[in-house]
């Protein structure tokens, strides 16, 4: 449809440069239109018959479509649209080296051409509305299929060679077309390359998470701090769900899980319902979140999306079961390590002895009522080994050292009278662990 | 003063956590399931589309959190389980008022028990 019915019949070389032909025509309509998102569909592929994908695909690796999109592109286009299909080709034929090498190219022209729209857009009367209707920045999704295009060339190279060289220079390069969107322009915000900022850091977190390389992603954040570009909120819905999903990782990394929680929230109500596997990526940050600040996954959630490894940590901090608790623990290490979520899984330990020591107290009450406030060590002894975890018979310290940490964080109001009872308050012996000061970091 | 007797024999101190022996063959049972979640290429997608309408996302997903999950029904399992080691391994005297506890062993073990713990002129639990 978008060749207007541009029909291929074997691929012989009159047929294959006309293909080709006809797509470059297309796409000149489109930029001449203002229709950034058209021209980054083409680019992209979508919606382009295969016949026509193949031809393009043959000059992309030949390079001659270099030369057909300057004699039919006008300007800085000609050169960028040549080296976007050269490393798009490259990609598609496995070649991540000289894919990732025509990225390059590509960087080079996606600086030029937007050097070139912004200068028309500085130079232009903003007092009169632009002919054609369009915001200056209509070209920002050719951009965004551009720095796709690094990333993913840096991601084949790197494969290739068995290192993170492509990966690490393409962060530095992507870092200069941010550099390019935040400078001073005349155009109001919304319509001015800032609005650019939000799609290029997503890329460049993406980098940064998978090859481990986090440092940056603390000043990239600071990015925001520009009280020109706009809200997270306020742009679209894709880059700033992305976006949100990122911050979240990292705060949660920076253990500040309040702010973590929301952002992820956010992030998951907002995610596309039909995008299921980021809505479940988003969960496997959230729930650890949630759990760590008591609050508990309906079993319908779990229902929808399925999380073994958290259900299974959730049954164990509820019941109190120790063993289970520690044998999930071990169970999913290696899962909670590669995910990142080992620590603040660790970190619901205390909530399983509290809620143990809880249910020690609760029968110890429908024993004696009279002395209920007073827990016999004893007690916790014997509940630690119907959960079959191995405890010392000798002397209560390992129980002391454990209460004493609960005592502390305010997990239990009490003392310890040593060796002998947990003495709790009489008024809220066990407070909502929602209110504890831990919780507050 | 306080007399606790446990008539049970003692063990041998240990260590509080799941014998790591036990969980390493556990380890290796289970591990297949567990590689399974883990994703190959777990980066976040590229979304379809550029935005959507909030009628595009899912609305139920809101309440999907409960507050507080403290359950104040006692577990009955459990608290059957702990009286049951209660009666077996202790009898408790305080000094003002005498709480006995039933238990299997017979009064004579108990007699001898309390005396002996006397003479030792201990309070020990």
């Amino acid at each position: 449809r978008l060749l207007g019915g541009l029909r291929l019949s074997g691929l012989n070389r009159v047929s294959m440069s006309q293909a080709v032909g006809g797509f470059l025509s297309k796409v000149q309509q489109h930029i001449g239109r203002e229709n950034g998102r058209q021209v980054a569909k083409l680019l992209e592929m979508v919606g382009v018959p295969s016949g026509v994908k193949q031809a393009i695909r043959a000059a992309g690796r030949s390079k001659g479509v270099v030369n057909m999109a300057k004699r039919q592109l006008r300007g800085p286009w000609g050169p960028f649209v040549g080296s976007y299909l050269v490393s798009a080709s490259m990609l598609d034929a496995n070649r991540g080296i000289e894919a990732a090498e025509a990225a390059k190219d590509l960087q080079k022209f996606t600086i030029k051409l937007m050097d070139t729209l912004l200068s028309a857009a500085n130079n232009a009367d903003w007092d009169a509305p632009r002919p054609g209707g369009k915001p200056a920045n209509w070209y920002l999704p050719v951009v965004n299929s551009a720095v796709l295009q690094l990333r993913l060339s840096a991601y084949a190279a790197d494969d290739e060679k068995g290192n993170t060289d492509e990966q690490r220079e393409m962060l530095r390069l992507i870092r200069e077309l941010l550099v390019c969107c935040i400078r001073k322009q005349k155009a109001p915000p919304k319509q001015s390359l800032k609005m650019g900022v939000v799609f290029i850091v997503n890329h460049i977190f993406k980098i940064c998470f998978r090859i481990n390389l986090l440092r940056m992603t603390h000043d990239l954040q600071r990015t925001f701090a520009d009280p020109s570009i706009p809200k997270i909120e306020e742009f679209p819905k894709s880059q700033a769900v992305t976006y949100k999903y990122f911050r979240g990782r990292i705060q949660l990394m920076d253990e500040k899980y309040s702010e973590a929680e929301k952002d992820l929230e956010w992030a998951f109500q907002h995610c596309h319902k039909g995008a299921r596997k980021n809505k479940m990526r988003i969960l496997q940050y959230l729930i650890p979140i949630k759990l760590l600040r008591s609050k508990k996954p309906k079993p319908r959630l779990f229902q929808k999306y399925p999380f073994p490894q958290f259900e299974v940590i959730m049954k164990a901090v509820q019941s109190g079961d120790l063993k289970m608790y520690n044998d999930a623990l071990m169970h999913y290490e290696d899962l909670f390590v590669q995910q990142g979520v080992f620590l603040v899984m660790e970190k619901l330990k205390k909530f399983v002895f509290r809620n143990l020591i809880k249910k020690v107290y609760l029968t110890n009450a429908s024993i004696s009522d009279a002395t209920k406030w007073q827990i016999p060590l004893l007690y916790i002894r014997f509940a630690l080994k119907i959960c079959r975890v191995e405890v010392d018979e000798d002397n209560f310290d390992e129980i002391e050292c454990m209460v004493a940490n609960l005592i502390y964080d305010k997990l239990i109001r009490g003392y310890i009278a040593h060796e002998r009872y947990l003495v709790v308050s009489k008024k809220i012996p066990f407070p909502d662990p929602n209110a504890a000061p831990t919780q507050q970091q | 003063f306080l007399i606790s007797l446990s008539i049970r024999s003692s063990r041998p101190s240990r260590r509080m956590s799941s014998k790591a022996n036990d969980a390493k063959a556990d380890k290796k049972e289970t591990k297949e399931p567990v590689e399974n979640l883990i994703a190959e290429d777990d980066e976040f997608e590229e979304f379809k589309e550029e935005t959507w309408e909030a009628t595009q996302e899912d609305q139920e997903d809101e309440g999907l959190w409960e507050d507080n999950w403290d359950d104040d029904d006692v577990d009955v399992q459990f608290s059957e389980q702990l009286r049951k080691e209660i009666v077996n391994g202790i009898f408790v005297i305080e000094e003002n008022s005498l709480l006995f506890l039933p238990f299997l062993i017979s009064e004579e073990m108990r007699v001898s028990k309390a005396c002996s713990v006397q003479q030792q002129g201990g309070v020990k639990i």
